[in-house]
C-alpha cells in the first residue's frame, strides 16, 4: 500500500491526485483522527485565504486599467470637466447644438420603439441599410474607420467607442459622415457581437432632415 | 479592440485578486495591475506578439513586475526580495466572509507574515485554483519547490492559528 504522508493529504485537499489517490486517502483518514483534523484544517486555510480576497472580484474594476483596454476617447464632460476643452466655446456650441435638437433632432431606437422609424425610411430600405451596415463589422478586430460604398455614394465611418454591455456581449459605436438616405442623415449605429459572431444593428440614431439623399 | 485587449479584459477581475493578493493591499494591487497591463502592451507595440498562454504570461508578469517594485523599494535592504515579509505595510479591506471575523482578520494577519515566496504560492493554488503545475511554470520553479512551499505556508498560517488561540486561553 501506498504510504501516504503529510505532502500526500495536501495534494488531496489541492485536487492533485488521480481517483486512486483520492480513494486511498479517502479510507486513510477515515480511520486516522490526526490525518483528518490535518486535512480540515488544510481546507480551512484555502477556505479562508479565498474568503480573505473574495469581496475583490466583484469590486468595481479600475477604471484607468480598462480605459487602457478599451481605447476609449473621453467623453465630453469628463473632457470638460478636466479643463481640457475651454469653457466658453464649449457651451457657445453646446447651446447652438441645443437649438438644432430642437428644431429638427429626431433620436430614435429601431429595437425599442414600435412607431418609428418607418415613418422616417420604409421597411425595405431600412433592411437594406440594416444590412450594409452589419457588413461593415465583419471579420474586423482592430478599431474601425474607413469608407464603406453604399449605393455608389462612399460614406466615412469611424468607430468611436468599443465596450461590453450588461450581458458581456461586445459592442461598438460606430459614427458615419455624408450618410444620408431619402430623408434622413444617419449620425450612427450600435453594432451588438452575437453569439454566433454576427453583428448585429441594435440602434440607430439619425435626424430627419430635408437634404436630398441616396 | 484587439485580440489581446480582449483577452485581458476577460482576465482583469482574476489578476488583480492576485495583485490584491500579492501587495495585501487594495491600491497597491490596482497599481500593480495597471503597470503590468502597461508593460504588456508596451511589448506588444514593439512588435512582441508570442504568448502561448496569456493569463500565466500575465501572472508570471504582475510577480516579477511586484518584485521590481520591492526590489527597486528596498534597495538598501539585504534581504532577498523572495524572503521579504512586508507586514508593515498598510492593511487589507475587510472582505465579504460568512465567518468569523476574528478568523478572518487572523489569517490576513498570518498572510502577510509570510515571506513573498510562500505567499505567492499559496495565493496561486488556495485562491486561483492553479495546479501545482500551472504555478510551477507560473513562477518557473519545479513543482517540488512548489509543494515545499506549499507546505511551509500551511505549516506557518496553522501555527499561527494554533498560537494565538494559546494567548486567547491565557
Amino acid at each position: 500500500m501506498e504510504k501516504i504522508d503529510d505532502l500526500k493529504l495536501q495534494m488531496y485537499v489541492d485536487n492533485e491526485l488521480s481517483n486512486e489517490g483520492r480513494a486511498a486517502v479517502e479510507n486513510y483518514i477515515k480511520n486516522n483522527s490526526e490525518a483528518r483534523s490535518l486535512v480540515e484544517s488544510y481546507k480551512k486555510i484555502n477556505h479562508l485565504v479565498s474568503s480573505t480576497y473574495s469581496q475583490i472580484k466583484s469590486d468595481d474594476l479600475p477604471k484607468r486599467t480598462l480605459d487602457l483596454l478599451m481605447d476609449e476617447k473621453p467623453s465630453l464632460i469628463s473632457r470638460l470637466l478636466n479643463y481640457e476643452v475651454k469653457l466658453f466655446p464649449a457651451l457657445g456650441a453646446a447651446a447652438a447644438l441645443m437649438v438644432v435638437v430642437s428644431f429638427s433632432l429626431n433620436i430614435l431606437k429601431i429595437d425599442n420603439n414600435p412607431i418609428n422609424p418607418a415613418t422616417l425610411m420604409s421597411e425595405n430600405k431600412r433592411h437594406v441599410v440594416l444590412n450594409e451596415l452589419q457588413d461593415i463589422l465583419k471579420d474586423s478586430e482592430d478599431s474601425l474607420s474607413g469608407i464603406v460604398s453604399f449605393k455608389n455614394k462612399n460614406i466615412e465611418y469611424e468607430e468611436v467607442k468599443s465596450y461590453l454591455d450588461a450581458r458581456g456581449r461586445e459592442c461598438k459605436d460606430i459614427k458615419f459622415k455624408n450618410f444620408v438616405i431619402k430623408d434622413a442623415v444617419i449620425n450612427e449605429a450600435t453594432f451588438v457581437k452575437l453569439s454566433s459572431g454576427e453583428w448585429k444593428v441594435t440602434k440607430l440614431e439619425f435626424i430627419k432632415d430635408s437634404s436630398v439623399g441616396i | 479592440m484587439s485580440k489581446l485587449k480582449k483577452e485581458l479584459m476577460f482576465l482583469i477581475p482574476k489578476l488583480r485578486r492576485y495583485c490584491y493578493g500579492l501587495t495585501g493591499n487594495k491600491d497597491l494591487g490596482d497599481d500593480l495591475l495597471h503597470n503590468s497591463v502597461v508593460k504588456i502592451l508596451e511589448k506588444f507595440n514593439f512588435g512582441f506578439n508570442a504568448i502561448d498562454n496569456l493569463s500565466a504570461y500575465m501572472y508570471r508578469l504582475i510577480s516579477n513586475t511586484w518584485k521590481d517594485e520591492l526590489r527597486k523599494k528596498y534597495r538598501n535592504v539585504e534581504v532577498h526580495v523572495d524572503d521579504m515579509i512586508y507586514n508593515n505595510l498598510p492593511d487589507l479591506e475587510t472582505g465579504n466572509y460568512d465567518g468569523n471575523i476574528d478568523t478572518l482578520n487572523e489569517i490576513k494577519e498570518s498572510i502577510k507574515s509570510l515571506s513573498l515566496k510562500l505567499r505567492e504560492v499559496l495565493i496561486l493554488v488556495a485562491l486561483e485554483n492553479k495546479s501545482y503545475k500551472e504555478t510551477s511554470e507560473i513562477l518557473n520553479i519545479p513543482i517540488g519547490t512548489v509543494m515545499s512551499r506549499l507546505n511551509e505556508a500551511r505549516k506557518k498560517l496553522s501555527g499561527q492559528k494554533k498560537n494565538n488561540e494559546i494567548k486567547k486561553v491565557n
